[in-house]
């Protein structure tokens, strides 16, 4: 089991990290920060009409493995690969192929690595052509997140809004 | 087919047992059921507290702190919003309506609110119901009241009762808004949300009774201001307790949500009801699995009276076994035809069950709604439901193999020598 004690030391260090910022941040006491918790990844999902909308909010934690600069080639490899993945919007969600959904927009701005925490952050929007075919969303970029303890899943639409709490490589929502 | 039919008569044969056995597991059944639509109901009830909201938003605290103090009206906010910070939310492009919320007073131990009139216009509970009025209207001049249809209940109010509000929380409280006495000029049909115990008044109500109130107190006679003086004044507030928020399109809530959440000027939070609703009901709902667990409980007790009914008779029945055998009857078919009694007895049962439950609904429903404000929609047996039926119907034919078991190792026993 060496791959799930290192998430936990990660984790260690970000309290301690996490505890010290939040200190400082105290101190001029406006601006507020998104949270960032190791291993954990923020999915929102909204549905109005045909636009179905995505935001994922993840630690560099989560997906690249660390949160640092780039030192070698295999570091800068995996960086890039990351950020081709996020600005493309690929293979972001699986949804039912009745409901025709088409990738209309990416937006992402790559994190500054090394500067301490690292967020990714992409929205992203899709036009489906039926929307009431969406029996369900897979969020699966999930499934390339490493040391992912669980995501939160925010979910707007016309039923409501609702939370639901993904784990141990779960990745659909049913829509109703 | 046979055994079936066996099995009825001989039920038939000791009805008055059959029949009370019966009765146990329909109780337990329709409890069962019940409960499990109940915490359905309640569940829903809780979720449908507020809907068609998209944000609310006030001084950064926690998530659920925000939703009790706005939506149930228990407990404080740590801080107020500006009443410039509102206005430019309100004002965005991507904002359909709000709602201004100012709590802080109250009367005879129900919450004052400070509203608008979208208030009325657009808040909205269980699934998109709106608020209707049972009798009057809103408010329209600066000292009129609306109640909640739980205020004017059990206080007794009428329209146009006078009403003073108390400052500050207490349910009896020294420091009341007597100058300045509100007249009730709506009611409001009972939500079976928190609204029922609200009272109702307009922003510039609550500006207005402290208009001459500093830290907490009424200034002296020579500082004060009289109700008809207030009029006259710029009523606008400094603040508000939080505000909710309609969007223009549902898509836009988590950009407003961030950048309200990531807003420099003022510490503010915005949250989205419906996912505090999760995390509240994550935290209460322990409670209705305990009472469920009761309920499987209750069934299990309900199976085992069935269980010592069928073992009681088998000593009567020996010499219904042997004749059994003697005409023919193998001890194999002895057990099937006690497992298909057991099956029978519970099958009748969760059909009485069924349908005991869903007369007392029936019966209780108006009930329900008029005095707790549950919403009970019956509905059909869903597959949970059907689910936990079944396992009923299972677990009595499991049961009903131990006399079955019994039997057919006497019928081997006993022969055709029975000890009469």
């Amino acid at each position: 089991m060496p791959r799930r004690t290192r998430p936990a030391i990660e984790q260690l260090i970000a309290l301690l990290v996490l505890s010290v910022a939040g200190g400082t941040a105290g101190a001029d006491g406006m601006h507020a920060h998104g949270k960032h918790v190791h291993g954990e990844v923020t999915v929102n999902i909204a549905l109005e009409g045909r636009t179905l909308a995505l935001e994922i909010d993840a630690p560099a934690a989560q997906t690249l493995g660390f949160e640092k600069s780039p030192r070698d080639d295999r570091e800068r490899a995996a960086v890039k690969a990351v950020d081709d993945w996020f600005r493309s919007g690929r293979n972001m969600l699986g949804v039912p192929p009745a409901a025709g959904c088409r990738l209309t927009k990416a937006e992402f701005t790559p994190p500054k690595l090394g500067g301490g925490h690292a967020d990714y952050r992409g929205s992203y929007l899709f036009d489906c052509a039926a929307p009431e075919a969406l029996a369900w969303i897979e969020v699966w970029a999930l499934r390339r997140m490493q040391g992912l303890e669980k995501a939160e899943v925010n979910l707007v639409t016309p039923a409501g809004q609702r939370q639901e709490t993904l784990r141990g490589g779960a990745v659909r929502v049913t829509l109703r | 087919m046979k055994t079936l039919s066996l099995a009825l008569r001989s039920l038939a044969n000791r009805r008055t047992t059959a029949l009370l056995t019966l009765c146990a597991i329909a109780v337990s059944v329709a409890l069962l059921l019940g409960v499990q639509k109940l915490r359905t109901a309640a569940r829903d009830g809780f979720a449908n507290t507020v809907s068609g909201v998209d944000l609310i938003v006030g001084a950064r605290s926690g998530q659920i702190n925000l939703l009790l103090y706005s939506v149930f009206r228990v407990g404080d906010a740590t801080a107020n919003v500006s009443w410039d910070t509102y206005q430019k939310v309100a004002r965005r492009s991507d904002v359909a309506w709000t709602i201004p919320l100012s709590l802080g007073d109250s009367h005879r131990g129900y919450r004052v609110l400070g509203t608008n009139l979208d208030y009325f216009r657009h808040y909205r509970f269980a699934g998109g119901r709106e608020l209707t009025f049972e009798a009057g209207k809103p408010f329209a001049d600066l000292y009129d009241a609306v109640l909640g249809a739980e205020v004017a209940r059990a206080l007794g109010y009428k329209l146009g009762d006078p009403v003073v509000i108390a400052h500050g929380l207490g349910n009896v409280s020294f420091a009341q808004h007597e100058d300045k006495p509100f007249r009730i000029v709506g009611i409001l049909a009972r939500t079976g949300t928190p609204v029922d115990r609200t009272v109702h008044v307009s922003l510039e109500a609550i500006t207005a009774i402290h208009v001459d109130w500093q830290s907490g107190m009424r200034a002296l006679p020579g500082g004060r201001v009289d109700a008809e003086a207030a009029r006259a004044m710029d009523l606008t507030p400094d603040s508000i307790t939080a505000f909710m928020v309609g969007m223009q399109n549902r898509v836009m809530t988590f950009g407003l949500q961030r950048a309200v959440n990531e807003y420099r000027q003022e510490a503010l939070l915005a949250i989205m009801p419906g996912v505090a609703l999760t995390q509240l009901w994550n935290l209460v709902g322990i409670a209705d699995t305990a009472l469920m667990i009761v309920a499987a409980f209750v069934v299990l007790a309900g199976l085992l009276g069935m269980l010592t009914a069928i073992l009681t008779s088998l000593n009567e029945r020996r010499r219904e076994m042997a004749i059994l055998r003697s005409v023919g009857a193998r001890p194999r078919h002895v057990f099937t035809l006690l497992v298909t009694e057991a099956g029978l007895l519970a099958v009748g049962g969760v059909a009485a069950g069924v349908a005991l439950c869903y007369g007392l609904i029936y019966a209780a429903k108006p009930l329900l709604e008029r005095r707790f404000g549950l919403f009970l929609e019956p509905g059909g047996l869903t597959g949970y439901d059907i689910g936990l039926l079944a396992a009923i119907v299972a677990a009595a034919l499991v049961m009903g193999a131990l006399p079955a078991w019994r039997a057919y190792r006497n019928t081997l026993a006993d022969g055709l020598t029975p000890r009469v």
